[in-house]
């Protein structure tokens, strides 16, 4: 992910990972997104890294000075994010609704 | 039967489209076997069946352009069953914003089975993914890569995607 970007009402189940912004990635916006079951179950069971499967549902790889923020996100696990974390505001909708 | 000749005949007329290098029209179905680059706005009529390898499968090459999935699906050529091959191949994304700015990609449609990611923005400034449904690509489902700013990556569903292998996933 790199600077200025909005990640906003998706939803991700069942991926490596969730949500990952990366490294060096500035100023993004993360919010109303749902992003449970991530890794899937059968990837947790078999991939013995840590955290449990090698993924989690939200994971921010940047320093806190990039200034990265999440808000009203649904999720369990988290490296670096605001999880576990059941905002009401985070489900999935239409687009442009 | 003149009926079927009809259809038969457009099969194979949109078939010669989507294996040009270059898209002239706005409508796009059947295989694609080298990259598609886009030049106007863009709507799928029908299933996309992709079999270009180390490369994307569609890519922009214009700006302010847009491409409609319109309920329709774009499949490339791994098979997820398979564990994506056993490894990830960056450059087989199924849509490569290449560089273009203000371009989106627009749902709902389906993008999956790619070695690399669903929809990757490249270098671009100004672009967005909307209302689209990405499922077992290798990489991630739609990723913004480093040189990528200002994308709006709205209402999207990711399932299924990435490896164990990189810090992919759906997003």
């Amino acid at each position: 992910m790199g600077n200025n970007n909005l990640v906003e009402a998706n939803t991700a189940v069942g991926n490596s990972n969730g949500i990952v912004v990366f490294p060096n990635a500035n100023n993004n916006a993360i919010r109303q997104n749902v992003a449970v079951g991530n890794p899937p179950i059968q990837q947790s069971n078999s991939v013995p890294n840590v955290p449990a499967g090698g993924g989690v549902d939200i994971w921010d790889q940047s320093p806190a000075s990039n200034n990265n923020s999440f808000a009203g996100n649904m999720c369990l696990t988290a490296i670096n994010a605001p999880c576990p974390a059941f905002a009401t505001q985070a489900i999935p909708r239409r687009p442009g609704s | 039967m003149r009926f079927k000749q009809l259809v038969l005949a457009a099969l194979a007329g949109s078939a010669l489209l989507v294996s040009s290098g270059v898209a002239r029209a706005e409508d796009i179905s059947g295989t694609i076997v080298r990259t598609l680059m886009l030049s106007e706005n863009t709507r799928l009529v029908g299933d996309v069946t992709c079999t270009v390898t180390g490369a994307p499968c569609i890519a922009f090459g214009a700006p302010n352009i847009s491409l409609s999935l319109n309920g329709f699906t774009i499949t490339g050529p791994t098979d997820a069953a398979t564990g994506c091959k056993g490894t990830n191949v960056g450059t087989e994304s199924g849509i490569n914003t290449n560089g273009q700015s203000n371009v989106g990609i627009r749902g709902p449609g389906v993008i999956q089975r790619f070695q690399g990611d669903g929809i990757l923005f490249n270098g671009t400034v100004k672009g967005w993914a909307q209302g689209v449904t990405t499922t077992t690509n290798c990489m991630s489902g739609i990723r913004v890569g480093p040189t990528s700013s200002s994308i709006s990556v709205e209402s999207n569903v990711a399932v299924r995607n990435g490896t164990p292998a990189a810090a992919c996933g759906g997003i």
